[in-house]
């Protein structure tokens, strides 16, 4: 090659030519090599290819140094699959890919009985495979691994030497961290802290109340409390050790600091409270989907799919994505010949305003679906061919102090004969006679017996002899949207009522084929629950309930830990029920509390609680230390941190009188944190136990819902874990800590008789592969079981040689299948399960609720008053009800500051993978360009964000693309912890990064609830979000 | 008014930075001494003969040094060499690097040519070290007779004849190593070659001044400025003054043209006439190093006096390099891709280099000066009538 | 006949470009590339008035051009073009003169502090030279980029290339670029010299 481009280039200089034939041709070869010679391959850093594939044969020549594993992705919650390319020599990962046969990597995905081999053509040119068949991850899901091999990485584990939060550790062996933390004692008499500590086994008691006063509160037991992430499929093993092991219902998900009010809007809407349905929008087939402060591409769950889907639609499929955000977030794309933005910027904590003026609109200008919304019960949509009904129709009761008030009326409450035939179809819904006023005869009717009910009814019925009020649920939605006027609204969202229509009518006028998408941004509000409801009553409205291009509940997945054909993973034999309430207060009304009752003994008004309560709402780990401090309900005596960072990531929590609670052991005794790393909320642990990371690790995570098909991934450990093992074989982590642990307590569910398979006998359960190849087995043989795994392909993911010690947890019947699934990395249901024709293959089979009962029946924990049972709009306001506005007024407060996910981070985590720093190590206070032109700000300036509950110093970047009034700061920067400060171990020091702790993380800027009588965020009381939103600030130029 | 703004990008510094300035600053002045030198040698004009030794000296002394500056910016220094044999016809930069072979070589010799006789003679009229120096330099011959002379004579002509082209194309390539730089707006011009060229000349005079006026006072023979000297520095600088004149008519013609351009030459206009190099430019580059020199070389009072033109010399080189800085850095500063000048920090390691490097010259130049017949032959026997004898050689012909 | 020579090139549909930046993370990490500098990256701004906003991004990478500047530039070959039309670099030749980087109109190249030479995209020729798809192309979330021999007029970049108004960036230095943009908006794809000032120091 050089040569001809040699000669070519001579060629084109003629008077050279000569000088260059003649070197050509004088010179001894080496040398003329040496002269214009370039090596090929030439590239020496980058890293060994994986395989060679023709291009024209499509035939595979693998290399031998290389192996590629099917597994899941961990690098933020969507649980995308991956296939992690790893060096056999040296046992490292190499590169992490996408795993084409999940339905999060690829777009379409592969068939589930694609061999592994043609799995791999998705790599190459061949036929374009590698473009059809893309299978990818993320930036983050890219670089993820390198946190496997942070030189800081925890792999012992360590006792503090000084005191908590100072820094000092030293490394002791396995077996002396499970003696201390279960028999507990002087712990830290070396240290001169005298007293002895209570561990598990002291705490292990399920009959001593904890509060000899008020024992239903529960036993002394509950004081243990876990805060353990998120949904990551291995969460399911510490939840049932916890609850059923050992007996403590104080196990807590992140629910509450992520995004629960929309979680519980949509259980409030589905009615489905056992369960977590959640709906996301098919972009894929919509033609207008509003992205409520959800923009794909920037954050969202699953990630990656809805940046692919959102993607492919807008570019193929002619859907029109808006952003409604403060923020110009990525995700939506806008032809440079686009005559209006796709931008709507609402005022944070707005969106209820903007949705509810889209709903007045609607209705006033009759553009709701009527045919969907009067469809009164499953067999009346059977017949007209909707794959959805609701409860618009049925009459609740609103006769103001009637017994009953917010309750449906029931068909036997008027005296209505009951239909014999009303074994409603398998358990859909629940045996209730629900009432509606039928259009055909315009009587109340058995909601079952009409086949269209009256959609906007309120009138007088007569109940035991008394004329009742009652109102339809879509009339009580109705007049819930015309509290407030289009101006009303306007005012309150920062929005043109113009552009209020504008957008109410382009959503109302593509049928079925419009819907709404959203998450943190509308929920993480006060009033996250009931803008959250608003926005997702939109979808009732156009009635897109399970129809393609409109609202799904999604694909769902296989049982795994379930009481599956193989194992039954939900029955612990000789289980303990946990007693009494969640130290979080959630879950429970507070009128069934001792505080509650003990009050209205005492005659007094039992209202407000000493702190709210939220019965609707769980894992509200936000709520948990803030309880712990005010010990109401009560105190917590071990608290145990794994896969979280409570302190970093909660708004509003973190400050110094939080810090020093947790720092003296008189408050909690003991702390235990679970970690790879010294995070900003484990280095106040007494003792950290070291874990294996997901690449080393077990688990059967779910995809969050947006996949139309069913979806179960498998993790595996893809290498050998950096941990060290235990006596029994088994890494360092969390799952061979408590289970041995739970040995010495010998406590029911770990241990030889553990789990019990169908036949009922109990099987072992010694290690965490026991658990979840367990569950993988449910998977496998859920519905059609899996095939048998072929030889070759066994090979191929070098699956035996890896799970050899493991080959006694199943059996070899299970273990075929068991293969065949790991080594595609879970199952996955085919991409052809999309769609049934115009509507959803995996649909929601249950009454979609206007109005909910169990909303509409619960009382306010701080005042008392009966909640509104439909979607409303609410301004963010204080437990009190004062409004954020009235307390902090824009006079002194001008902005309104948010934050939002950080590109190259998940939350918290992730910031100590260097790929990931080289791409952004800090974040900016985010900008509007004519506020700051008008404060004579400019990019780079330094600036202080004042807000009532702090202050910090950052870097402005000025931007179009943030809302006039607010302030954009990025979450994920600003660690004390987690690489950004030196600790010792044994004296050595391990030397901070002096970039670790850039940027401002804006939690601890957060409002707190200045209302309450002690230290709490802001919290919406029905969802139990913790406000990361609603932060009224001023900006000071520096 | 503005209506975009940039959220996320990539930095990208500027590559070439001082080192390459100040090389092309050296090999401009040894092109533009150069020049001078020939002009008696060649082209005949009989007053600037007795400079013509001092100017290839000078050329000579400065194109030994100005590559060192090139290497010393290469990340891979040790791999110079594969310059001479890995070529690419296309790259300018591979036909300089021979123009930089050939140009001192033939200087050399040139010069050599132009020293024979006073080595000869030297060799018999001399005494110690110098007689041993000059005996060594004559390479054996040491043939006096007017036709050896004659050929002397002859050589000079010719390798002068050759050296000035190249002594043009040496610089002449810098420029247009430069221009036919597409991507870089302020550089892509056809007349960068001459600008680089004119200015050579500018800084080549101010330099030769300078030198002259210390050199003869202190290391020829006589140790004084004659009146003839005087005279002839006093030419020089009114040459130089004319040299003032082209080069700043290029430089406003050529801004004019970028001015009217498209809108990145419009804007490396903008940034050289209003922006954030306007000092260095119309301030160092024009003011002090083009304005002021010529209002010196054109008043009446202060052309006629050494002082003003020594100092008027000195603004010139000072000009040539901000020029050449100007030009090299100023020219990348100018955004590619992003919507602000790309950053330059220079590396101390270059400062440092560069300081070496001048040092290096200033000794080579006193050692050349000093042991080197430039001015003829220590005053032994009859040294006015050498000197008269080989104006006479040169004038008949 | 035999077949023509490849050309390989490839196709960035911005209307798929969700901005993740997951090209720019695998390629430093497939191709090692050090802290601090970039083969790809992916440019941003912001338009328009405000609310009338709208945000663009730009994917950039070395073009590969069919006229290369950086080819003509460097004094000792050690940038060339491969078969493929590939440009690559010879790092066990490349003195690092930087003249290529000069003669870049696109910020394509950098000195890789690490190994002192120059550096930029090599269109993952390790790996298309396997049959593979570059690093970036694997993993693109949105499916923006497509990687393919413009030559067969069957592969998906020509098709690409023949059914949709293409651009390249600055057409006017005739350096014939290999990367094709799908949707851009003119103010991304060049410099902007509006508020040059802001960057001097
Ligand atoms: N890159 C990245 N992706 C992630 C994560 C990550 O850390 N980084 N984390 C994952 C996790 S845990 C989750 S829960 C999801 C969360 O996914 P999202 O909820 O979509 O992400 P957030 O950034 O929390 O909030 C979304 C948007 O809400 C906007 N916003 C703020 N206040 C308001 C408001 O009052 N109204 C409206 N309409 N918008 C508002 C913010 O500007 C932001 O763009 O993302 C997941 N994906
Ligand atoms: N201001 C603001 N606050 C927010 C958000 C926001 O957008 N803005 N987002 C909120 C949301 S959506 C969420 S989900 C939360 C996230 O907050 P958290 O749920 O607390 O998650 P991270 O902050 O990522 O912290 C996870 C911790 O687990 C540890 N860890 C990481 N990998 C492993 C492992 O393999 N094993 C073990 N044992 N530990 C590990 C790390 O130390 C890390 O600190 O933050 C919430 N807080
Ligand atoms: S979205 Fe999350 S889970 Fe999916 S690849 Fe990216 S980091 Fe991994
Ligand atoms: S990976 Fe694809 S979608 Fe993501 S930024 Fe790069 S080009 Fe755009
Ligand atoms: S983009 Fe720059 S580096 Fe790449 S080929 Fe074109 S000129 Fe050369
Ligand atoms: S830096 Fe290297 S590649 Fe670039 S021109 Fe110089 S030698 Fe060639
Ligand atoms: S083709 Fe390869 S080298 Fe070029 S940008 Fe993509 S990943 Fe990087
Ligand atoms: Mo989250």
């Amino acid at each position: 090659m050089k040569r001809r481009e040699f000669l070519k280039s001579v060629a084109t200089v003629g008077t050279f030519t000569a000088i260059g034939l003649g070197m050509e041709n004088i010179l001894p070869d080496v040398l003329a090599d040496e002269m214009i010679a370039n090596p090929t391959p030439y590239d020496h850093e980058a890293i060994p290819v994986e395989m060679k594939i023709d291009p024209k044969t499509g035939n595979l020549t693998l290399n031998p140094d290389i192996i590629l594993k099917n597994s899941v992705c961990l690098g933020c919650w969507s649980n995308c699959g991956n296939r992690v390319k790893v060096n056999k020599k040296t046992g490292k990962i190499l590169r992490v890919l996408g795993n084409p046969y999940h339905p999060s990597n690829a777009e379409p995905h592969l068939p589930y009985t694609t061999s592994l081999k043609e799995s791999y053509l998705s790599l190459g040119q061949y036929q374009e495979l590698g473009h059809t068949q893309r299978a990818t991850v993320c930036q983050r899901g890219n670089a993820a691994y390198q946190m496997v091999y942070d030189p800081n990485r925890i792999l012992t584990p360590l006792k503090r030497t000084g005191q908590r939060g100072e820094g000092k550790w030293k490394p002791i062996t396995w077996e002396q961290a499970i003696q201390e933390t279960v028999e507990g004692g002087e712990l830290f008499k070396e240290i001169g802290e005298n007293g002895i500590i209570e561990g598990f086994r002291q705490i292990h008691d399920q009959n001593t109340p904890l509060n000899p006063e008020q024992p239903g509160w529960g036993p002394k037991a509950n004081q243990l409390v876990f805060i353990g992430g998120r949904d990551d499929g291995r969460t399911e093993f510490p939840k049932r050790f916890i609850t059923q092991c050992f007996g403590t219902p104080n196990f807590f998900g992140h629910g509450g600091i992520c995004g629960a009010s929309r979680r519980i809007a949509f259980l409030a809407f589905l009615d489905t409270w056992d369960k977590k349905p959640h709906m996301k929008a098919d972009y894929m087939s919509s033609e207008f989907v509003m992205f409520f402060g959800n923009a794909p591409g920037q954050a969202g769950i699953p990630f990656q799919p809805m940046a692919r889907k959102s993607a492919l639609a807008q570019s193929e499929r002619g859907m029109r994505a808006v952003i409604v955000d403060p923020v110009l977030q990525n995700g939506m794309y806008t032809s440079p010949d686009a005559e209006e933005s796709s931008w709507v910027p609402v005022r944070p904590g707005a969106d209820g305003a903007l949705a509810m003026a889209m709903i007045r609109w609607a209705f006033e200008k009759k553009k709701i679906n009527e045919v969907y919304l009067s469809i009164p019960s499953k067999e009346a949509a059977t017949k007209k061919k909707n794959p959805s009904w609701t409860n618009a129709t049925y009459l609740v009761i609103q006769e103001p102090n009637h017994p009953d008030f917010g309750k449906f009326l029931r068909a036997e409450q008027i005296g209505l004969k009951m239909p014999e035939n009303n074994q409603p179809a398998a358990n859909t819904q629940p045996n209730i006679n629900y009432v509606a006023i039928d259009k055909a005869t315009g009587n109340p009717e058995n909601y079952a017996e009409s086949d269209e009910g009256v959609l906007l009814y309120s009138g007088k019925l007569t109940i035991g002899g008394q004329e009742v009020l009652v109102k339809s649920s879509l009339q009580l939605l109705l007049e819930e949207a015309n509290r407030f006027t289009f101006e009303q609204y306007a005012e309150a969202c920062g929005l043109s009522k113009e552009r209020i229509f504008k957008l109410a009518k382009e959503f109302f006028s593509h049928g079925t084929k419009a819907a709404t998408d959203h998450h943190g941004g509308v929920s993480m509000h006060t009033n996250g629950f009931y803008s959250s409801m608003a926005v997702i009553m939109l979808n009732a409205l156009v009635g897109n309930i399970n129809r393609k291009g409109g609202s799904t509940k999604s694909g769902g997945g296989y049982l795994a830990v379930d009481k599956g054909k193989r194992y039954d993973l939900l029955t612990v034999p000789g289980m303990v029920k946990a007693k009494g309430f969640k130290i979080s207060r959630e879950g429970a009304n507070y009128e069934d509390t001792p505080e509650f009752k003990a009050r209205k003994a005492k005659g007094e008004n039992p209202y407000p609680a000493t702190l709210p309560w939220t019965p609707l709402s769980d894992a509200l780990e936000g709520h948990v230390i803030p309880s712990m401090m005010a010990g109401y309900p009560y105190s917590a005596k071990i608290l145990m941190l794994w896969m979280t960072n409570p302190l970093y990531a909660t708004p509003g929590l973190f400050r110094k009188e939080v810090e020093d609670y947790i720092k003296d052991p008189k408050n909690v005794p003991l702390i235990i944190g679970v970690d790879v790393m010294m995070g900003d909320s484990s280095q106040y642990s007494d003792y950290i136990i070291p874990d294996t990371t997901f690449y080393e690790s077990w688990g059967v995570p779910p995809v969050w819902n947006l996949i139309l098909t069913k979806v179960t991934g498998a993790r595996r450990p893809v290498i050998d874990p950096l941990v060290p093992k235990t006596k029994s074989g088994q890494p360092y982590s969390l799952e061979s800590y408590l289970i041995e642990v739970g040995k010495r307590l010998n406590l029911p569910g770990v241990g030889d008789k553990a789990i019990p398979n169908a036949q009922g006998e109990a099987t072992p359960m010694n290690s965490a592969a026991d658990f979840f190849l367990k569950a993988m087995a449910n998977i496998a043989f859920d519905e059609t079981p899996v095939p048998d795994i072929e030889v070759d392909e066994l090979k191929l993911a070098d699956l035996e040689e890896d799970l050899k010690p493991y080959q006694s947890s199943l059996t070899l019947e299970e273990w075929k299948k068991v293969y065949y699934l790991l080594a595609r990395g879970g199952r996955f249901e085919d991409y052809d399960k999309n769609y049934d024709g115009e509507v959803l293959h995996n649909k929601f089979a249950k009454v979609v609720n206007i109005y909910n009962e169990t909303l509409g029946t619960i009382r306010n924990s701080m005042t008392g008053e009966l909640l509104p049972g439909t979607a409303t709009w609410q301004a963010p306001a204080f437990a009190d009800g004062r409004t954020i506005n009235q307390v902090y007024p824009d006079t002194d407060w001008p902005f309104q500051v948010i934050s939002y996910k950080p590109r190259y981070r998940t939350g918290g985590y992730l910031s100590n993978v260097p790929v990931l720093k080289d791409m952004q190590d800090t974040n900016f206070i985010e900008l509007n360009l004519e506020d700051a032109t008008k404060l004579g700000i400019q990019s780079g300036d330094k600036v202080k964000l004042v807000t009532p509950s702090g202050e910090a110093e950052g870097t402005v970047k000025v931007r179009r693309g943030v809302r006039q009034g607010s302030i954009a700061v990025e979450y994920g920067y600003g660690h004390w912890g987690a690489g950004a400060k030196s600790y010792t171990v044994d004296g050595k020091v391990i030397s901070a990064d002096p970039k670790g702790g850039k940027g401002v993380l804006l939690n601890l800027l957060a409002l707190r609830d200045i209302s309450m009588k002690t230290a709490h965020p802001l919290v919406d009381l029905i969802g139990g979000s913790t406000d990361r939103n609603t932060i009224k600030a001023r900006i000071i130029k520096l | 008014m503005d209506n975009v703004t940039y959220i996320a990008n990539v930095e990208h510094p500027v590559q070439l930075g001082v080192m390459i300035a100040i090389y092309f600053f050296y090999t401009g002045l040894s092109a533009g001494a150069f020049v001078l030198s020939s002009l008696g040698t060649v082209f005949g004009i009989k007053k600037y003969k007795s400079i013509a030794k001092a100017g290839v000296v000078m050329a000579v002394a400065l194109l030994a040094i100005a590559p060192l500056h090139l290497i010393g910016d290469l990340e891979q220094p040790q791999r110079f060499y594969t310059l001479f044999y890995r070529l690419n016809p296309r790259s300018a930069i591979s036909y300089g690097t021979f123009l930089l072979t050939l140009y001192p070589l033939n200087s050399v010799i040139y010069l050599w040519f132009m020293m024979r006789r006073d080595f000869a003679q030297g060799t018999q009229t001399l005494t110690g070290f110098r007689q041993k120096l000059y005996a060594l330099l004559t390479f054996g011959k040491t043939d006096l007779s007017e036709q050896a002379l004659a050929k002397d004579d002859k050589w000079i002509k010719r390798l002068g004849t050759l050296g000035v082209p190249l002594a043009l194309l040496v610089h002449g390539y810098t420029g247009f190593i430069l221009a036919n730089i597409q991507a870089r707006a302020l550089w892509h011009t056809g007349l960068m070659p001459l600008i680089f060229l004119m200015s050579a000349m500018v800084s080549g005079t101010g330099l030769l001044i300078l030198v002259l006026l210390i050199t003869q006072r202190f290391y020829s023979p006589e140790k004084s400025l004659t009146p003839e000297r005087k005279a002839l520095i006093f030419d020089i600088a009114q040459l130089m003054k004319w040299f003032i004149v082209v080069d700043g008519t290029l430089m406003v013609i050529d801004f004019i043209v970028l001015y009217y351009a498209n809108a990145a030459g419009h804007a490396a206009a903008q940034l050289f006439l209003y922006g954030s190099h306007k000092t260095m430019f119309l301030g160092v580059e024009i003011g002090l190093g083009l304005l002021v020199p010529f209002i010196l070389t054109f008043l009446p009072k202060t052309k006629k006096s050494l002082g003003w033109i020594s100092l008027g010399s000195l603004l010139t080189l000072i000009g040539v390099i901000a020029m050449r800085v100007n030009f090299v850095i100023g020219g990348q500063q100018l955004p590619l891709s992003a919507d602000t000048l790309n950053p330059y920090t220079a590396d101390p390691k270059h400062l440092l280099m560069i300081g070496l490097f001048a040092l290096a010259e200033i000794t080579i130049l006193f050692l050349a000066f000093r042991f080197l017949p430039i001015y003829g032959l220590p005053k032994t026997s009859a040294p006015s009538t050498l000197e008269f004898n080989i104006g006479n050689k040169a004038v008949v012909k | 006949m035999a077949e023509k020579k490849k050309r390989y090139a490839m196709v960035i549909d911005l209307r798929k470009c969700v901005g993740c930046n997951a090209c720019t993370v695998s390629c430093k990490i497939e191709n090692q590339v050090p802290e601090g500098v970039f083969r790809t990256w992916v440019k941003e701004i912001e338009k328009g008035t405000y609310p009338e906003v709208t945000r663009y991004r730009l994917p950039r990478l070395c073009n590969h051009c069919d006229n290369a500047p950086c080819l003509a530039a460097c004094p000792v070959q050690a940038t060339y073009r491969a078969e493929d039309g590939t440009i690559l670099i010879d790092y066990d030749h490349c003195i690092g003169c930087k003249y290529c980087m000069a003669a870049c109109p696109y910020d394509a190249r950098f000195i890789n502090p690490v190994r002192k030479t120059a550096e930029k995209c090599t269109f993952c020729y390790h790996r298309v030279q396997e049959g593979l798809l570059p690093a970036c192309v694997t993993t693109c979330v949105g499916g923006a980029r497509v990687f393919g021999d413009l030559n067969n007029p069957k592969s998906l970049v020509a098709k690409l290339v023949a059914n949709n108004p293409v651009q390249v960036l600055k057409p006017e230095m005739n350096t014939e670029p290999m990367v094709f943009y799908i949707g851009a908006d003119q103010d991304i794809m060049g410099a902007r010299y509006t508020n040059l000032e802001k960057g001097e120091d």
